[in-house]
């Protein structure tokens, strides 16, 4: 009995004798991220650097683990008025805030100059209905990965990628089994969505009631990527793996995953990055990563301020070309992509030259706050396609009358 | 008869070991990956043993985070967890198998019924509950809401009905209170059902995430399920070093579980009911 109690009072004891405390003289600004290793170290230099130059101001990182546990604990903290003050978000959280009326707008707060000095596709996919609420931070963008010991000159056109992919693919042990596939197949909505584009398709209508995957460049695109298909390895896992082991010779992806691709190659053989390949509309890569925005529920006009000065010191020049040296990113500005410094490191790093060019020719996503649904609607006629469950025609018809079904 | 007898031994050792390759293999798995230079963990066909094992990955793994602080703090909320929930579990346990009180039955069903609900659902409020105590970010949320389980109450009552009430009679013809019946007598002869509660909370409380993910933002606070997702990034997953972190993760629970497991045959020895 006597141990019982005194093991109660020690738990208790334990238990009790952490608190919590806090100071606050300085203007706080709170960050969340999902950047880990090298990233975080970037991103914890470039911070220091800002609260040196801005004394008042205090700049806590937080680490919330991956995107979706990010954006999950902004809308459980939103619900209890605990946003932060500033976060990375996609586009289709960001929607979502600006939908909660959680965020900032940055028209007329941030500079004119800035502005136009962001890539067009960049200031397209930070801007939802009309005003801007984020500005780039972690962008990459779309590549052909290839294997240099397969392939001498990367394909330039969709016509080449079919013809090297279908040379390449080859039985290479003669047991009736393919082991090396010229193109790698991952069956993202993006990478639909890159081809769509490429043939040039619209996604939305004006009114953005319909959408328009149904199109004549829709079916172009799914056809095509059916008869790639045949020189493909098809697998729903990152392909940074197979193409490293020389299973895969060429797939598109982002070029942050340059450094995975680096790793997986190490000691097999050799690889470079090229532009994509040109579709029959134009050649243009999609933009991936995400931006930063400010939040306002439960905040200090100070707070708000200080998180928009430091989302922009974020992509200064020196930063955002700092930035990009240190992780598989781009630069985020059109002075800093043209900058010397920048070009200068593309001789000494020729790899991330076709990154460089993709980042300024990119897309994204038009907004829409049920994207997520576009998403699983987009990634589902494409693998429905690729396991031969139908004809493109109907299958993206099929795709057009759900996406009227769920948001109708 | 003997050779049929043979014959379905072996077969029993024969499933009983593809059981046992199948439950140990991704374990296997796990640490052959852990010791792979990058350019051979994904390689096809797969290699079932590294050409020289590649420790960097456990160094790197190791310095990815701060991996010292989350095992401590995963150690001492597994620990904390554990302890709470066995106590308040026997407890509760014990008065819904061993006594009668006002309105038992529906507590109980009521108690049952609460499980029903799913966790995510509580997400919200829970964490507006904890933030309106001043408790986001520190061990109190992590270890207090987690010191009662209704699983653990059910189990045990179901295990402590088992014991017969003549020994009850007989323990209050010497004069013997409840709660000394209890510790001495109850409590010992379920050895095995209260280390099956205490092991089901430990795995849990260590493997927690998503938990610990919402009611904290310090590093400080944070435990290892959390650490391991610096692993993981748009672009790919470093599965090499995240198998690293996997295995040293796991090490404390196997030994928990070797250690538990002595206890467990010893608990079934002792109970003494014949």
């Amino acid at each position: 009995m006597r141990k019982v109690l005194a093991f109660a009072l020690i738990f208790s004891l334990v238990i009790g004798a952490t608190g919590i405390a806090f100071a606050a003289d300085e203007t706080k600004v709170t960050f969340w991220h999902a950047m880990h290793r090298e990233h975080k170290d970037a991103l914890e230099h470039i911070t220091a650097a800002f609260e040196e130059e801005n004394p008042g101001i205090d700049v806590e990182l937080v680490d919330q683990g991956g995107y979706t546990e990010l954006k999950q604990k902004v809308i459980t903290a939103a619900a209890a008025g605990q946003v932060p003050v500033a976060a990375q978000q996609y586009e289709d959280s960001t929607i979502q805030y600006v939908d909660a009326d959680l965020m900032k707008p940055l028209d007329g707060v941030v500079s004119e100059d800035l502005i136009n000095d962001i890539p067009q596709g960049l200031i397209n996919s930070g801007t939802f209905m009309g005003k801007l609420y984020a500005l780039p931070f972690n962008k990459s963008a779309m590549v052909l990965f290839y294997n240099t010991d397969l392939i001498d000159e990367p394909p330039a056109t969709w016509d080449e990628l079919l013809e090297i992919s279908a040379e390449v693919t080859e039985d290479t042990d003669g047991d009736g089994k393919i082991d090396q596939y010229g193109f790698g197949l991952r069956p993202t909505p993006e990478l639909f969505s890159l081809f769509f584009h490429q043939a040039g398709g619209e996604f939305l209508s004006e009114d953005k009631s319909e959408l328009l995957i149904d199109s004549e460049e829709g079916v172009h695109a799914l056809e095509y990527m059916a008869k790639l298909r045949e020189h493909s390895l098809y697998q729903t896992d990152y392909l940074s793996g197979p193409f490293g082991s020389g299973k895969v010779a060429m797939y598109i992806g982002s070029s942050a995953g340059a450094p995975y691709v680096d790793s997986a190659c190490e000691g097999n053989h050799g690889w470079d990055a090229a532009p994509l390949p040109d579709g029959p509309a134009n050649g243009d890569s999609m933009i991936q990563g995400t931006n930063v925005g400010v939040f306002t529920v439960g905040k200090s006009e100070e707070q708000v301020d200080a998180g928009i000065e430091f989302i922009q010191y974020l992509i200064k020049d020196k930063w955002t070309i700092y930035w990009g040296k240190k992780t598989g990113y781009i630069p985020v500005r059109k002075s800093a992509l043209n900058s010397e410094e920048w070009q200068s490191y593309l001789e000494e790093n020729p790899k991330r030259r076709a990154m460089t060019q993709m980042m300024k020719e990119g897309f994204v996503y038009p907004h829409h706050l049920q994207w997520n649904e576009v998403r699983n609607i987009l990634g589902n006629v494409l693998e429905r396609t690729m396991l031969n469950k139908g004809e493109p025609k109907e299958l993206l018809e099929d795709g057009a009358k759900t996406f009227k079904e769920k948001t109708g | 008869m003997s050779m049929r007898k043979i014959f379905f031994k072996v077969l029993t050792y024969l499933l009983l070991l593809s059981l046992v390759a199948a439950v140990l293999l991704p374990f296997y798995w796990m640490v052959v990956t852990s010791l792979k230079p990058p350019g051979e963990v994904n390689v096809v066909p797969p290699k079932w043993i590294p050409s020289r094992p590649f420790w960097q990955n456990y160094v790197r793994a190791w310095h990815a985070a701060p991996f010292g602080r989350y095992f401590l703090n995963s150690f001492f909320i597994s620990v904390m967890t554990t302890l709470g929930e066995v106590v308040t579990t026997i407890l509760a346990a014990y008065a819904f198998a061993k006594m009668d009180f006002f309105g038992k039955k529906v507590l109980f069903l009521s108690l049952l019924g609460l499980m029903m609900f799913p966790g995510q659902l509580r997400l919200i409020p829970n964490f507006m509950l904890a933030s309106s105590l001043g408790w986001t970010d520190t061990y109190q949320i992590l270890i207090i809401p987690w010191i009662a389980s209704i699983f653990g109450i059910f189990l045990l009552r179901q295990y402590f009905k088992t014991i017969p009430d003549e020994l009850w009679d007989a323990a209050q013809l010497d004069g013997c209170n409840r709660f000394r019946f209890l510790w001495t007598v109850v409590v010992p002869l379920s050895k095995p059902g209260i280390i099956t509660v205490a092991l089901f909370k430990f795995v849990g409380s260590w493997n927690a995430f998503l938990w610990v993910l919402i009611m904290t933002n310090k590093t400080s606070m944070r435990t290892i399920p959390v650490g391991l997702a610096v692993f993981r990034s748009e672009a790919g997953t470093h599965f090499g070093e995240l198998m690293a972190a996997s295995t040293m993760a796991v090490l404390p629970i196997l030994i928990i579980f070797f250690l538990a497991q002595r206890q467990f045959i010893q608990g079934v020895a002792r109970s003494g009911i014949k």
